[in-house]
């Protein structure tokens, strides 16, 4: 096998397997005929395979509609956020469980919480519970009641009813903190109300009804919290299965432009609720890597997400 | 109708073509405007079959390369004539205008 032969044969990856086998060993056939006597593989063969790959696999997830692929993949960010803000509030309950009432010791010293009030848990379950709920609306196919839902969430913790605690946990907004420390309030409520614009985006497009996800989805937070008690790792445990199943994602052939632009949707509310961390608490090291990752994760996706949904191959032509 | 569209189509004015064949008339019939990759020539050959505008042909192996050819279909052949129309008014709009009106100064 030439290098070209072995060049093309990778770039071809980049379309759906069912595509790959029908027509692969003739388009193939094709680069051979135009590679001709040329040693060198050309880039520009590459690159155009790869970028009518990715066009495929996105006419595959939406029919081939740009707007729908911007619907379903603003819709898949609000569920993998929802879900987050879900997992910030599971982390809280989980502690509260495991070392306050179950009395397990914490491996690097002296933790010792004191147990919730009633008040505490049932600020903690309505946390948990609205964007969870949301969630569960997304995957039923619902968008205005999850917007709703991400509303409310945002609404009540920018209003100081519900500490939307994570790991590292934190309080509500407050008149005496310093900009800094209410930055970091902001980002975490544009954190939490970002599902919603993002919903609007997708709700805007009625042409094809909304797609409906697995219920495995769900399962999220309560494998995060668990994934967190086993390994005694601080929030960043989030974002290490994140990355895995985005990568199992584009290995198993789904990634596609709408993923793109879910990952785009997921990478700036992060951004806007990590940053303030890293600006103002340089004692969080690893928020500066998360930071720089969902900088780079954003930019990439959305260059991604353009360059692969071109109107030539998204749009009919007019004839 | 996009310019690597309106080539295959023409391209394949004169019979049934292959894919690699579909490429290199392109390039010939636009005088070299048209070099189509893989990547176009197949998202355009699909498009075109998903819409009627052309259909398979047969298939064949020859030395051990897959190939299949592709023929214009009647509703290809109009659309090919409407664009074609289309062009020329575009063009005919400048063409007529052009000896009618004086030079701008540069």
């Amino acid at each position: 096998m030439t290098a070209a032969d072995l060049t093309y044969r990778l770039a071809l990856r980049s379309y759906p397997r069912d595509y790959r086998r029908d027509r692969g060993p003739e388009i193939l056939s094709t680069l051979a005929d135009m590679q001709g006597d040329a040693g060198r593989p050309s880039l520009r063969q590459a690159g155009a395979l790869i970028q009518a790959g990715m066009c495929e696999r996105g006419r595959a997830v939406t029919g081939g509609d740009r707007a729908g692929m911007w619907a379903e993949g603003c819709a898949l960010a609000a569920l993998v956020l929802l879900l987050l803000a879900a997992t910030g509030a599971a982390f809280q309950l989980g502690w509260d469980i495991w070392y306050s009432r179950l009395g397990m010791g914490w491996p690097l010293g002296g933790f010792s919480p004191v147990p919730l009030d009633t008040a505490g848990l049932v600020r903690v379950l309505a946390a948990a519970l609205l964007p969870w709920g949301g969630a569960l609306a997304v995957c039923r196919g619902r968008r205005l009641l999850p917007l709703a839902l991400a509303l409310v969430s945002a609404a009540l913790y920018l209003g100081g009813v519900v500490g939307f605690a994570g790991a590292v946990g934190y309080q509500s907004w407050s008149p005496g903190q310093t900009w800094m420390e209410n930055a970091y309030q902001l980002g975490t409520a544009i954190f939490l109300a970002a599902p919603a614009a993002l919903l609007w985006v997708a709700a805007r497009d009625r042409r094809q009804a909304a797609a409906r996800r697995s219920p495995a989805w769900l399962a999220l937070p309560a494998v995060l919290m668990i994934l967190h008690l086993a390994s005694y790792w601080e929030t960043t445990v989030v974002f290490w299965p994140l990355g895995t199943i985005m990568l199992a994602w584009f290995l198993a052939g789904r990634w596609s432009p709408h993923l793109a632009v879910a990952v785009f949707g997921v990478a700036v509310p992060v951004l806007a609720f990590v940053l303030p961390t890293a600006l103002g608490a340089p004692n969080y090291e690893y928020a500066v890597a998360v930071a720089a990752g969902a900088a780079i994760l954003a930019f990439a996706s959305l260059a991604s997400a353009l360059a692969f949904a071109p109107d030539a191959a998204f749009d009919p032509p007019s004839v | 109708m996009r310019e690597p569209t309106y080539f295959t189509l023409a391209a394949l004015l004169d019979g049934p073509l292959h894919g690699y064949a579909i490429a290199k008339r392109a390039e010939t019939v636009s005088d070299g405007r048209v070099r189509l990759t893989a990547g176009t020539l197949y998202s355009a050959l699909d498009r075109l079959l998903s819409q009627q505008l052309i259909a398979v042909d047969g298939e064949e192996v020859v030395e051990g390369r897959a190939r299949r050819y592709y023929r214009l279909t009647a509703s290809g052949r109009r659309a090919l004539q409407a664009e074609a129309a289309r062009l020329a008014d575009a063009a005919a709009v400048v063409v007529s205008r052009v000896s009618a009106t004086p030079e701008p100064a540069a």
